[in-house]
């Protein structure tokens, strides 16, 4: 270790401690009466605001008013518990609880409070404070919703697409591949951000077990993802109040880019987490229990979170006089930003009909529901086409895949009424019987293994084949093999048609080259077979 | 002690007013700080007073003995209510209640200071004088002594506080510099 002379250490000090004025302000205080469970009983604090932030001791523990009574102040407590006690004097701060964000986030993991927790050092670059409460845009600041979001999974883009500025819901029992939906959206969004036009992508995870985000976190990192991604974390051992905050955290992270004039994605794995925790917190507090014991503002957690999902007029005057713009980024503001949200729900024993399901359900605008049963059949993504809908997306859907999949949900949902009935019967008249093959066909394509997120010219080339029914002659268990192949083909001999494919390009010649693709593709696999 | 505020706050209120219409407001005030003080120095009182074990005979015998010369008959018959309800163990909170109601209609302002070291009367002199300026009330001054403040002092005037402690300035430069 080489010496240090005192004469350095002094230099260093002074220039740490530049810019450094202690000054002694009138602070507000009040009187710890109860400390517990994470939440802390405060005497005094008359003229705290609800939802400010407290500074509860000297080592940076905080709290957040939550609920103001007549003779004391009901606060969560961000931290550890145990650093309180009763009879500790705890300050006001003046200041709604907020997290510092900026490009330096990107690839990092950070917890509810922004700061990092995977050991890389402290953020970089500069850092603006967004509220982690803020009101959502008001109506004449949006736009519909009219710009694709491509998730790269056949079935989604194609029957149920997600626009950006969405909210879309995932729902699902446990080991549906919830999650594995999220992380194939955020491995696509990476074409984006090679072009130049990235799509930040956040994914909150929610008292979840800290082995399954890390293991988020490696695949991410595996597929490259990790560039314009940023991941909060409130782990199932973290107290309750960081696990209801983190979603918070993430539209905070969401909002700096969509006001900046950048398109984010945000998921949060998931609410029913969170919304246990809250009513844990609002049990302590208190609060009235309603059904199922949450209490009677937990429509109101997710609606509020949610609304903040939107696309901003592409205006910059009109996107700079939005409503509630922190001040930290006013001089960035931007239009033509968008937050997409994508909430997921677990639901026990597929029963949507409970609570926070049917909560979700009617604040978002459509969901994709996976099931079971599906899965075990092996249909992964597992994904029930009859009951999920997106209600806004058809406005965003690439012009050429809405041609292609048009009919493709209605194929599939006809398919699927066929089939019950045809298990009876054995004669079939032909028609049936072509509405079965293709049908059984279609299933067969919209398999798609994880991490394998597709292209869209490749999804409208493959889906082509399905439901213009060139595939009728090929045995099933060649299917995948046929994506393959004409991926293939059309990648080597016609790299112009997938180019005008990606523009968002169709007309007869397109199709007809498909179509003689396919016929090829398939004479090559049946010659094998042979 | 303030587990129940809003009861503490009410009992106090009703002893205010009666004390007030026999005036003997002055006397109660006094009481009550003997009161207070006799359960803030012994714990055992109150924990004595909460066990369901003991009679409430012997819980009334004690406290007539306790009290029976030193407080005005008002206030005896007052804490002879109080333990026939089965609220003795909230006397000390009520006590400190009455005594924040008194200041309150008196407009008179507490106020401590907490330093590491203790003052030498010509400071307690010159601080008492600076605390009444931030005032314009009458003012109950309290010192207390709390080395770990390092150095520098607390002035704590209700719920308003001005913190020139070294301790303070300290976490305030580990906050700076991030560490």
């Amino acid at each position: 270790m080489s010496e240090l002379k005192p004469s350095e250490i002094s230099a260093i000090l002074r220039q740490e401690m530049a810019g450094f004025h202690p000054e002694t302000e009138l602070e507000e205080t009040g009187t710890v009466l109860q400390v517990g469970d994470g939440i802390a009983r405060i005497y005094g604090l008359s003229n705290a605001w609800a939802g400010e932030m407290i500074a509860c001791n000297d080592n940076g523990l905080t709290g957040i008013v939550l609920n103001l009574e007549e003779d004391n102040a009901g606060i969560v407590l961000l931290g550890d518990c145990r650093r309180l006690r009763e009879g500790d004097i705890v300050k006001r701060t003046g200041r709604i609880v907020s997290i510092g964000v900026g490009e330096g986030l990107l690839g990092r993991v950070v917890n509810t409070l922004g700061r990092p927790i995977d050991e890389k050092g402290p953020v970089e670059g500069d850092l603006y404070q967004m509220p982690l409460e803020r009101k959502a845009p008001g109506v004449i600041y949006r736009q519909p919703v009219n710009e694709p979001l491509q998730t790269g999974i056949k079935a989604i883009d194609a029957m149920i697409p997600i626009g950006r500025g969405q909210r879309e819901l995932i729902i699902g029992d446990r080991q549906t591949g919830k999650t594995g939906i999220a992380i194939d959206a955020i491995i696509n969004q990476r074409e984006n951000y090679e072009k130049g036009e990235p799509v930040y992508c956040i994914y909150v995870a929610i008292g979840q077990k800290g082995s399954t985000v890390a293991g988020v976190v490696e695949k991410l990192q595996q597929y490259g993802a990790m560039d314009y991604t940023v991941v909060v974390s409130a782990t199932a051992s973290e107290p309750a109040s960081m696990q209801f905050f983190a979603p918070f955290t993430g539209a905070a992270i969401g909002e700096f880019f969509r006001d900046t004039g950048r398109h984010a994605l945000v998921f949060f794995d998931d609410l029913t987490k969170q919304a246990i925790s809250y009513r844990e917190v609002s049990l302590l507090l208190r609060r009235p229990p309603g059904r199922e014991a949450f209490p009677g503002d937990v429509f109101y957690l997710h609606s509020r979170l949610l609304e903040r999902a939107a696309k901003i007029l592409a205006s910059d005057d009109m996107a700079a006089r939005m409503n509630d713009i922190p001040d930290s980024i006013k001089h960035k503001v931007k239009g033509g930003g968008s937050l997409t949200a994508i909430p997921i729900v677990e639901t026990q024993a597929g029963d949507v009909s409970a609570y926070i399901p049917t909560n979700v359900i009617s604040i978002t605008d459509g969901q994709i529901f996976l099931e079971s049963n599906l899965f075990h059949a092996g249909v992964r993504p597992a994904i029930n086409v009859g009951v999920s809908v997106s209600r806004v997306g058809g406005n965003a859907q690439m012009k050429n895949m809405k041609k292609v999949a048009g009919t493709l949900k209605i194929d599939q949902a006809q398919y699927r009424e066929l089939e019950a009935f045809a298990r009876f019967g054995s004669d079939l008249d032909p028609d049936t019987q072509y509405v079965l093959d293709k049908g059984v066909r279609n299933m067969e394509l919209l398999k798609q293994p994880q991490y394998k997120p597709l292209p869209a010219e490749e999804q409208i080339v493959i889906l082509y084949c399905g439901t213009k029914g060139l595939l009728m002659d090929l045995p099933l268990k060649k299917i995948k093999q046929f994506e393959q192949e004409i991926i293939r083909y059309m990648r080597e001999k016609k790299p112009d048609v997938m180019d005008q494919l990606k523009q968002d390009v169709i007309n007869g010649d397109i199709m007809e080259t498909i179509e003689s693709a396919a016929k090829d593709t398939i004479q090559l696999l049946l010659d094998q077979v042979q | 002690m303030q587990q129940n505020i809003v009861l503490n706050k009410r009992y106090a209120k009703a002893l205010l007013t009666l004390a007030g219409e026999n005036n003997v407001l002055e006397r109660s005030y006094a009481d009550m700080k003997t009161i207070h003080r006799v359960f803030a120095q012994n714990k055992e009182l109150s924990v004595l007073l909460k066990s369901p074990v003991i009679r409430l005979s012997k819980k009334q015998n004690i406290i007539n003995r306790l009290f029976d010369r030193s407080i005005h008959p008002l206030m005896q018959n007052y804490v002879r209510i109080i333990l026939r309800k089965q609220r003795g163990f909230m006397l000390e909170g009520i006590a400190l209640a009455y005594l924040d109601e008194y200041k309150k209609l008196h407009g008179i302002e507490k106020i401590l200071l907490i330093t590491a070291f203790p003052m030498d009367d010509q400071i307690r002199q010159q601080a008492v004088v600076a605390a009444k300026r931030l005032t314009d009330c009458e003012v109950e001054f309290e010192h207390k002594i709390n080395p770990d403040i390092i150095g520098g002092f607390i002035l704590r005037l209700g719920e308003k506080q001005y913190n020139a402690s070294v301790k303070h300035r300290l976490s305030l430069l580990r906050t700076h510099m991030n560490l």
